[in-house]
């Protein structure tokens, strides 16, 4: 119950975000989201030290508020920034490079995709970034269905043992149909075979963000990333799969007329 | 009846039906001019690269074209892109004219289902050869429509088009003396399309841009703080409104029956 209730509000508050608030307090709730799964992430990563989780939080939030401006964020400064950032880890911190990978790497994952997110709404509007969540939901809640109903072989028995390879597939069937139709619907002018296509690979590699954070979380022994969320788990848990199918879509939108 | 053709086309309760009611359809501007300003900005409001403003502007487009057409206006035309814009960067320039590759060939469907003849004016023959093709390809597909004319204005200046007239006036050999203003237009980009009695401009600025100069002596201008890319149909329809909501006296007194009755 807890559950069902936390889920309904949840996706009702971010609905509500997404239609009515403006364009800068949107991007000041996505830059808190990329903080607080940036926590999640150092946690789950066993970044141990208190200034090294500050810096991956901080960074995850200015990385998601960077990327929501595209006609700032360029190939130049993102490699610089980096670079500065492996140099303070690995000189100052005096941590290993493995240690330092850890660390950019966390701020890139959950702020990247984040700050595409409200790129994507700053050029195409409520409707197209309502069009990118509503297919990794419709991904998520059809693998979880059609996993429960037809289920055998295991997906990936060893990151996750309740996922199916039968609730893979029916992800990405209703994905590739849900992106079709109501693609067809949002996305004027395009053909429904390049946009099942699309829905199609963002349920793969939606999928795969969801093995990547449990195989995080099984590194560090979590259950969920955090409990931020009632019945839920963390943030990070929510959004796993948004994370990687984000890029994609944003890739899709960029080469539309 | 345009009125019917318009909601047709909206949404069940769209709050613009109520708009479209309020147009007196006989007494439509026959050609409306619209100048597409505040791509830029937009994009630069919402901190993306310019050339997502110009993207977004297209839905603009799409939007008046098809409104223009159900209203039942006669000539609609769009100031896509001046001789002077060669002088922005060449990426925004080449972006532009992908764009406009695009839509052609996107739009084509639609302009056909809504009996739309495509038109240019601006001196094409300086457009990279592809876009060229692309243009004549959309304008044959689109000749044997009878319904609005809708031209782009491309590699366009108003002055340049009448240095063209005036070079075209010489050639074909006419004396001085013969030379009148309508004979002078019959040499211009437009020839036999009726003047904008509307010229709209977005995103607030005051200026005519070197914009069918010639055409716009007595067009009324309406300027919105709308942004290009935001410039929807309702926005087409709020400005018929304001024109016809003036008084247009070419020079003279008013008279009662001049389109101040309503």
């Amino acid at each position: 119950m807890t559950r069902l209730v936390s889920g309904v509000v949840l996706a009702l508050v971010a609905v509500a975000a997404i239609v009515w608030l403006p364009l800068v307090a949107l991007r000041v709730l996505a830059a808190a989201v990329a903080a607080a799964a940036g926590l999640e992430y150092a946690g789950a990563a066993g970044v141990s030290r208190d200034l090294s989780r500050a810096l991956i939080v901080v960074m995850a939030a200015i990385t998601c508020w960077w990327f929501g401006m595209p006609a700032f964020a360029s190939v130049a400064v993102v490699t610089a920034v980096v670079l500065a950032w492996l140099a303070v880890e690995v000189l100052l911190f005096g941590h290993d490079i493995t240690r330092a990978a850890v660390a950019v790497v966390g701020a890139a994952y959950v702020g990247g995709p984040l700050g595409l997110l409200v790129a994507i709404h700053a050029r195409t509007g409520w409707k197209v970034t309502l069009l990118l969540i509503a297919t990794v939901v419709v991904s998520d809640t059809a693998q979880y269905y059609s996993g429960r109903a037809f289920g055998r072989r295991p997906l990936a028995p060893v990151v996750s043992p309740k996922k199916t390879i039968e609730g893979a597939i029916g992800g990405l069937v209703a994905a590739a149909l849900f992106m079709a139709i109501a693609g067809g619907r949002i996305l004027v002018g395009e053909a429904p075979v390049p946009l099942a296509v699309l829905g199609l690979s963002m349920a793969a590699v939606g999928i795969c963000g969801d093995l990547f954070e449990s195989s995080l979380k099984r590194r560090a022994g979590l259950k969920d990333s955090s409990s931020l969320i009632p019945g839920h788990g963390g943030v990070l848990d929510r959004i796993d799969a948004l994370l990687f199918a984000t890029p994609l879509f944003y890739l899709f939108l960029r080469d539309l007329p | 009846m345009p009125l019917d053709e318009l909601l047709a086309w909206m949404p069940q309760g769209d709050p613009d039906a109520a708009l479209a009611r309020q147009v007196a359809y006989d007494r439509l501007p026959a050609h409306i001019a619209i100048i597409m300003d505040g791509n830029g900005r937009w994009a630069a409001q919402r901190h993306l690269p310019r050339v997502e403003g110009h993207r977004a502007g297209i839905e603009a487009v799409r939007d008046t074209v098809e409104c223009a057409a159900r209203l039942g206006i006669k000539v609609l035309t769009l100031y896509a892109f001046s001789v002077e814009n060669w002088k922005r960067p060449k990426s925004e320039v080449s972006t532009l004219m992908m764009l406009l590759k695009r839509y052609l060939r996107s739009e084509l469907s639609t302009l056909l289902r809504n009996d739309i003849r495509f038109g240019v004016i601006g001196r094409i023959e300086e457009l990279a050869p592809d876009i060229q093709a692309e243009l004549r390809e959309a304008i044959a597909r689109t000749a044997s429509n009878r319904g609005m004319l809708f031209n782009i204005a491309l590699n366009y200046g108003g002055r340049a088009e009448i240095v063209d007239a005036a070079r075209r006036a010489i050639e074909s050999g006419l004396r001085p003396e013969d030379l009148d203003e309508t004979r002078f237009a019959s040499f211009l980009y437009t020839a036999g399309q009726p003047d904008p009695d509307l010229m709209i401009r977005t995103s607030g600025e005051m200026r005519v841009s070197n914009y069918l100069l010639w055409q716009i002596a007595y067009a009324e201008i309406y300027v919105t703080d709308t942004l290009w890319p935001d410039f929807r149909r309702r926005h087409l329809i709020e400005a018929v409104l304001a024109y016809q909501k003036r008084e247009r006296r070419y020079g003279g007194i008013p008279t009662p029956a001049a389109a101040t009755s309503r």
